[in-house]
């Protein structure tokens, strides 16, 4: 066993050494590996810190909004390194991509959030800032608790309710949510957004006939995996998807940070 | 009966609430909504001294635009591709109460705000006029 590990270590040395990595002992070490997800007493997946300790979800993998797939350069503010991969960015409608190179073009100018508008739908959870995901049983909701943007909420129903008639209500940020679980992934379904913001950073336009699905699950302690749904037949000529991971902060609070207009003021 | 103190109170009441109006309104001129045609716009066409008040709806369904000129008893009512995204015109063809063809050609402007503008001309009985509206 041990000359095994040895001979592990020995291998991965001499592939460092083949690409031409940094010969320092780091380099070797193999990662240590991520416990398990924490479980609730009733073998749910706990998004959150266990009971006793701290922490959120911080950095994502990516920095804007692309469909799966795609390869796009974007700076962390979701602006294109060039102009000519807007068509790849999603599958738009003509009005659609034409009001993406404009927001684009004009250097996200326009961007509600600049007026501290919420960074709704699944742009929170790429948003620096952070967020937590909190299980409430007494009233069987999920609650989304972001430190980015103008530091919100969102609440996801648990309780098998029916979405209200859109003909009814006028479009919200943050719509109407509905959440079920399928094995260990939350799945979250929403609809009865208003189009007063935007969805990515990137300024990705939508219609109040958005309708999100979203899938949380959580492999391991230090990683939340998350996938979105993005169905809009007004804006977009199909529905596609969008996906990244978030690394878990152990031991972290989100900061106490506030949104003032063009501007975030912190600690 | 007013008082002095009730009277600061007052002025202090009003300067307050201008402040706040003030600020959502800001933050309304900012914010940007989906189809760029979507909506209620109000506006005028003709000449100087010669002017007619117009209040359009527009509504995109995913392949055209549906919309009503001065809803009401006397609505006219259109449906189209209007507007043409590459170079954001717009074009609007529809036919008077009394069936005469109107045809509104106009720009697209401010494109970023809330309060977005359509500017060009109004073509009804052969002549042109021009035309101008915010989206409200």
């Amino acid at each position: 066993m041990r000359h095994s590990r040895m001979a592990t270590l020995l291998l991965a040395a001499a592939l460092a050494g083949c690409d031409g990595a940094s010969d320092s002992a780091a380099s070797v070490t193999p990662p240590e590996a991520s416990k398990p997800a924490p479980r609730y007493p009733d073998g749910q997946i706990r998004f959150d810190a266990e009971p006793g300790g701290r922490g959120y979800w911080g950095r994502a993998s990516v920095s804007s909004l692309f469909e799966k797939g795609a390869q796009v350069a974007m700076d962390e503010n979701g602006l294109l390194a060039s102009i000519g991969d807007a068509p790849r960015v999603a599958p738009f409608q003509p009005w659609a991509l034409a009001l993406y190179e404009y927001r684009q073009r004009n250097g996200l100018k326009d961007d509600p959030a600049r007026a501290c508008i919420a960074p709704a739908g699944p742009r929170h959870l790429h948003t620096a800032g952070g967020f937590r995901i909190i299980r409430d049983p007494t009233y069987d909701r999920m609650y989304v608790l972001f430190g980015g943007g103008n530091r919100n909420w969102r609440v996801v129903f648990m309780d098998g309710r029916e979405p209200p008639n859109p003909e009814e209500v006028s479009g919200t940020y943050f719509g109407h949510q509905a959440g079920h679980w399928e094995g260990d992934t939350l799945v979250v379904e929403s609809s009865g957004y208003n189009a007063r913001f935007w969805f990515s950073n990137g300024g990705l336009p939508h219609t109040e006939a958005l309708r999100l699905t979203e899938r949380f699950s959580r492999p391991d302690f230090d990683t939340l995996k998350y996938e979105v749904t993005v169905d809009d037949s007004l804006t977009y000529t199909r529905p596609w998807t969008a996906e990244w991971t978030v690394e878990w902060v152990d031991g972290g609070e989100i900061a106490e940070r506030f949104c003032e207009d063009h501007k975030s003021v912190g600690e | 009966m007013r008082t002095p103190i009730t009277g600061d109170i007052m002025s202090l009441l009003a300067k307050c609430t201008g402040v706040v109006l003030c600020l959502v309104l800001a933050v309304a001129a900012r914010s940007q909504e989906g189809f760029p045609l979507d909506g209620t716009w109000r506006g005028e066409w003709g000449a100087d001294g010669n002017t007619s008040a117009v209040v359009i709806v527009m509504k995109w369904d995913g392949k055209n635009v549906n919309g009503m000129i001065n809803p009401g008893p006397n609505v006219v009512r259109f449906s189209g591709p209007v507007l043409e995204p590459s170079n954001w015109t717009v074009r609007i063809e529809a036919q008077s109460r009394d069936g005469q063809p109107i045809v509104i050609d106009a720009k697209l402007d401010d494109i970023g705000s809330y309060n977005r503008t359509l500017t060009g001309s109004w073509k009804q009985a052969g002549v042109d006029h021009p035309f101008k509206m915010a989206r409200e």
